[in-house]
């Protein structure tokens, strides 16, 4: 498997958390992990049809020295081997480099500012949420706090983009031996809605054979349903599947779930391609 | 038309990550959603014609099918069929003896060419391999397309002197009929692996009967085809 | 399904592209949007002049105090910090980052650059700074093209387009001159003429300058003066071009020479922006013309109506440029072009005193016409682009009688400096780096194709204690030559197999039984990375003489390049780039 993800590091506290929580998902899933410890503030991604510049804070480029060491030292610790590290070699501008966008995931911070406390829940900076719609590829967002996830929990609402996402969720499943959960809220549609987007897309075997349970909530809200989900599982949702303009207007589901949750996120964006991962 | 990337990237039977630059880039009248690709097939059509690509939707499995498959030598030698005590006390009279018994050939036209032929390749060079054993065959291939690949396994009821390397006369004789030269070297090159076998040529002394003799050119077969694991 | 039915009524909009009637041919299509940007840049070149203009009046009344030569330093200074803090653009000259990107990530621009460049060059020039304003307009005309073409979700070779777009609808505003945006555009920015593109960037450009004059009024820049031209002028020409080609690589070294120094200053980028505008302003205090753009000072040369004897105007030329190195050098934020004018007509007065001391007997026509001239000389000297230069004089100066001289003193003056820079002013930190790619050219060709796409994954692979008779059979079943060995248990690339190396034994069945793999196999060879560029792939094969290598990463095989299959992907790759 050739599949590698993503993560830029941090050397802090709280950066350690985050490699920790990358390298959880690399063992579980046989990813392998590639390591970018920033030189300069910004970067460069350029993907299809966006160019998003990262504006990190202060802290991505403390005590470069003993960077590298910590991030080998912790992915070591997960018993996984030593990861690779890039450094860019095209630069936009003198102090602007361009990091390559041809991975198969990448692990972000809720914010790529450090602003701790933002950290906390109910928050994803607006970068991060470029990253998601641009790239082809989907993104991690690790719990602040490392935390091992033992299961996985796919929302489905219907979409295209959710079809993405449980296949997804299927394929991780697969590859890490965690059983798989499917969580639909109801809404308006009812349940031969969501078992006719499922059959479309050729999922159903799959769906009988490899998941353990599905959930489908036909009443309550949904921030009450959530509860639901079990505290040690990665969710993997689609997110701007409707276009963002959509999304501020009707409310996403996207957004009521990383404001609730505490668990690890798999967010897949319109542009994921089902080939990789 | 709407096909997924990599779907499409096997019609055109280029790597995906080719495919999907060409889309970004505008260079293929391709347009992209997410992982689907959508197009008019006429315009793909155009398109790969005036750059040298084929265009080629293939809703079955894509695989080659390899078709060696009806040429494994397990297959060819059931197609020949085995044949005892063939009568003759000549190389000549052998290989019409032979040649009259094989089903595979229809006609009696079929049947004089391939003697001819059999005959002439034998005058050329002998085709005693040694320890008792031959492998006759056309020279160029039959020019008859309806004859598919096969090798005819004979016992000989007398032993005949073929000039072998060995001197030691023949007692078993396999003829090989191939439409292609590619094919004929292909089972050529099966059959003397076979042959290199001490227990091969053991049995082939003893005169098996069919199934023992299939059973062990199966076995020999599947040796061959699964190498280095 | 409602979800459908919602997505096509937005698709039209924001995806014009399907629209049926655009369908039939994009570029109707790029016309008309080609003609939006055209118009938004000119606007956004319109309102940085406004805004110029508006900075000098305000600036103007201050003049008499005794401390005005700091409001250059202080221009400077707010300008670096609105870079770098408000817009956190990062540090980079614009045409450049427009060349990069249109030649490797088909045109996207961050829509940022729409208005920061705008913002700080006015304050920079407009404090009194030696650089221009086209660089900036240009540069914003860039990311709106950009941008516009990425909110219709268009491919790279339509925001290309759109890109040179922006750029000639901006440069066309800015000096009221469509043909100079046509050509600079194609010259600098796209590279090559293609029927595709040239539409709708004429179009935009005419855009952009009808805007402008609309908004600022029908004027040429500088008036339209008769020039009767002779022989003498003619070949007095020649002498000309040669001194604007040495004087435009006095500029273009003293702006490297000042970009070194002033990096090698322990101070923020802000604090050298500030030096450096106070050392303008020192100068200006003894020559004024040096300062902000200096229009008006070739206005009066073309004229024929400067007040300055030989000494002094060979003293502004060097000024001249010093505070051009000053400014841009030191952290400011601006264009080279209006600088290569002033600097050119300088030039072109001195030579014109030169030879009116020289010889004093011939009767030349009057320093107007040299100061067009030398103005054409530096922009082909330092930007190695003659034809830019050659018909922006001859649009923002009406004067079709001098096309002849001004011809040769753009290409003498262009070869000179080839000479000795070779390479544009814009262009050569590109080229330094590598990252100079025009369509069609091999660079380009092999950036574009990536390992990815010619790797080969059919190889058999063995491992290390495998005999070698077993070996032999794997020989039978496979295509290839090469034969990877990888550790059994971790999977761990270890050596190649090469059926030339080991013919000499592969036909010795004594060898099958005995033979291990590990005991034929090569170890030390040449491998590259799946994240390679090409150049690099094939230059190790060049160095090498080897016509495949092995692709390893992180320690497992995982393929084999080629030169044979490169070549059948370069040659298909490079009729695709012919037709489209």
């Amino acid at each position: 498997m050739d599949l590698k993800l993503l993560h830029i590091f941090r050397n802090t506290p709280f950066g350690r958390e985050m490699l920790l929580g990358s390298s959880y998902f690399c063992k579980k899933t046989g990813v392998s992990p590639v390591i970018y410890i920033p030189e300069y503030l910004k970067f460069l991604m350029y993907f299809e049809n966006d160019v998003v510049q990262v504006d990190l804070d202060k802290s991505f480029l403390k005590a470069p020295g003993t960077a590298k060491e910590h991030a080998v030292d912790i992915v070591r610790s997960q018993g996984m081997p030593d990861p690779e590290f890039i450094s860019p070699k095209q630069f936009t501008a003198s102090t602007l480099p361009d990091i390559p966008v041809n991975f198969n995931f990448m692990c972000c911070p809720r914010s790529i500012t450090d602003m701790s406390s933002k950290i906390g829940l109910g928050y994803i900076g607006p970068k991060v949420r470029r990253i998601v719609q641009s790239a082809k590829f989907p993104v991690l967002i690790a719990s602040s706090i490392y935390k091992e996830w033992t299961s996985i929990t796919v929302m489905f609402g219907g979409s295209a983009n959710a079809v993405k996402a449980l296949r997804l969720g299927l394929r991780i499943g697969e590859l890490s031996g965690a059983p798989v959960d499917v969580f639909t809220q109801e809404g308006k549609k009812g349940r031969q809605y969501y078992e006719k987007e499922i059959d479309k897309a050729g999922l159903s075997n799959e769906m009988e054979e490899n998941v353990r349970k599905w959930h489908v909530f036909d009443s309550g809200r949904l921030s009450e349903n959530l509860y639901h989900i079990p505290h040690g599982s990665l969710i993997v949702i689609g997110a701007y599947g409707h276009g963002v303009i959509k999304d501020i207007i009707f409310g996403s589901i996207m957004e009521k779930v990383q404001t609730i949750m505490p668990n690890n996120l798999l967010i897949v964006g319109p542009n994921y391609g089902v080939e990789m991962g | 038309m709407q096909l997924r990337l990599d779907e499409l990237a096997k019609c055109l039977k280029t790597p995906a990550d080719t495919v999907e630059r060409w889309i970004r880039q505008g260079r293929i009248p391709v347009r992209k959603k997410g992982d689907q690709c959508i197009y008019k097939i006429a315009a793909l059509k155009k398109w790969a014609d005036e750059n040298n690509l084929s265009y080629i939707v293939s809703d079955t499995a894509s695989k080659d099918t390899p078709k060696k498959d009806d040429e494994t030598i397990y297959s060819a030698m059931k197609r020949g069929g085995v044949f005892y005590g063939i009568p003759g006390n000549s190389v000549e009279d052998v290989f019409s003896a032979a040649v009259d018994r094989i089903d595979c050939l229809r006609t009696a036209d079929q049947r004089k060419s391939l003697h001819k032929r059999l005959v002439a390749r034998e005058k050329l060079m002998s085709t005693g391999i040694g320890n008792g054993i031959a492998i006759p065959h056309p020279r160029k291939p039959l020019p008859y397309d309806e004859i598919p690949a096969f090798i005819t396994t004979c016992f000989l009821k007398n032993r005949i002197d073929f000039h072998a390397m060995d001197n030691k006369p023949v007692h078993a004789m396999f003829i090989i009929v191939c439409p292609t030269s590619t094919s004929h070297l292909y089972l050529l090159s099966r059959l003397s692996f076979c042959l290199r076998n001490d227990g091969f040529t053991t049995l082939l002394r003893d005169t098996p009967d069919p199934d023992t003799f299939f059973a062990k050119v199966r076995e020999f077969q599947k040796g061959i085809d699964s190498p280095g694991q | 399904m409602c979800d459908l039915i919602d997505k096509t009524k937005l698709n039209i909009f924001r995806r014009p592209a399907l629209n049926f009637f655009f369908r039939l041919d994009d570029r109707l299509l790029l016309i008309t949007i080609g003609a939006l940007v055209g118009i938004c840049s000119g606007l956004s070149s319109v309102a940085l002049n406004s805004g110029l203009m508006l900075m000098f009046h305000w600036l103007s009344k201050l003049s008499h105090l005794w401390w005005f030569f700091v409001i250059p330093g202080i221009g400077a200074a707010l300008s670096s910090l609105t870079l770098e803090k408000i817009f956190k653009e990062g540090a980079g000259h614009g045409v450049p980052e427009i060349v990069y990107s249109v030649s490797r990530y088909g045109g996207l621009m961050r829509l940022r650059s729409a208005v920061s460049r705008l913002i700080s060059s006015c304050l920079t020039i407009g404090s009194g700074g030696s650089a221009g304003p086209e660089a900036p307009a240009v540069m914003s005309g860039a990311a709106i093209g950009s941008n516009i073409a990425r909110f219709f979700s268009m491919n790279d070779r339509q925001r290309i387009t759109l890109v040179g777009c922006g750029v000639a609808g901006g440069l066309a505003s800015i000096f009221n001159a469509p043909i100079a945006g046509i050509v600079f555009t194609i010259e600098i920015i796209i590279g090559e003429w293609s029927a595709a593109n040239i539409v709708p960037i004429a179009i935009a450009s005419v855009a952009g300058a009808q805007i402008s004059r609309l908004l600022r009024g029908n004027q040429i820049a500088f008036t339209h003066l008769n020039f009767d031209t002779d022989i003498t002028a003619t070949l007095a020409a020649i002498g000309l071009a040669v001194i604007t080609a040495v004087v435009s690589i006095v500029l273009t070294r003293t702006l490297r020479r000042s970009y070194a120094i002033s990096s090698r200053i322990a101070v923020p980028v802000w604090g050298r922006a500030a030096i450096g505008g106070c050392l303008v302003g020192i100068i200006g205090i003894f020559l004024p013309q040096v300062m902000g753009e200096g229009y008006h000072a070739i206005q009066r040369m073309v004229e024929g109506t400067f007040n300055g004897g030989a000494a002094i105007v060979a003293l502004l030329v060097f000024a001249k440029i010093i505070a051009t190195g000053l400014t841009l050098g030191w952290g400011g934020s601006g264009g080279i072009f209006a600088p290569c004018l002033v600097i050119g007509s300088f030039s072109g007065l001195m030579y014109y005193h030169l030879i009116s001391l020289l010889l004093p007997g011939i009767s030349l026509i009057n320093e107007g016409y040299f100061a067009l001239l030398g103005m054409a000389g530096l922009v082909s000297g330092t930007l190695q682009a003659p034809l830019t230069g050659l018909f922006l004089i001859v649009e923002i100066t009406g004067s079709y009688e001098v096309i002849l001289p001004l011809i040769l003193v753009s290409t003498i003056s262009t070869t000179i400096s080839y000479a000795f820079e070779p390479a544009s002013f814009y262009l050569k930190d590109l080229i330094e780096r590598g990252h100079f790619l025009r369509p069609r050219t091999d660079a380009k060709v092999l950036a574009d194709l990536g390992i990815r796409e010619i790797i080969e994954k059919d190889c058999i692979t063995v491992h290390p204690n495998m005999l070698l008779g077993e070996f032999i059979n794997v020989i039978q079943s496979s295509h290839r030559n090469y034969f990877p060995v990888e550790n059994e248990q971790t999977g761990e690339f270890m050596g190649m197999i090469h059926l030339d190396g080991i013919r000499s034994y592969i036909f010795d069945p004594l060898l099958y039984e005995t033979v291990f793999l590990e005991q034929i196999m090569e170890t030390d060879i040449d491998t590259v990375s799946i994240d390679d560029d090409l150049s690099d792939v094939l230059d190790k094969m060049d160095m090498n003489n080897l016509f495949s290598l092995p692709v390893v990463s992180s320690n497992r095989f995982i393929g084999m390049v080629s030169k044979a299959t490169l070549l059948d992907k370069y040659r298909s790759e490079l009729r695709l780039q012919a037709f489209y």
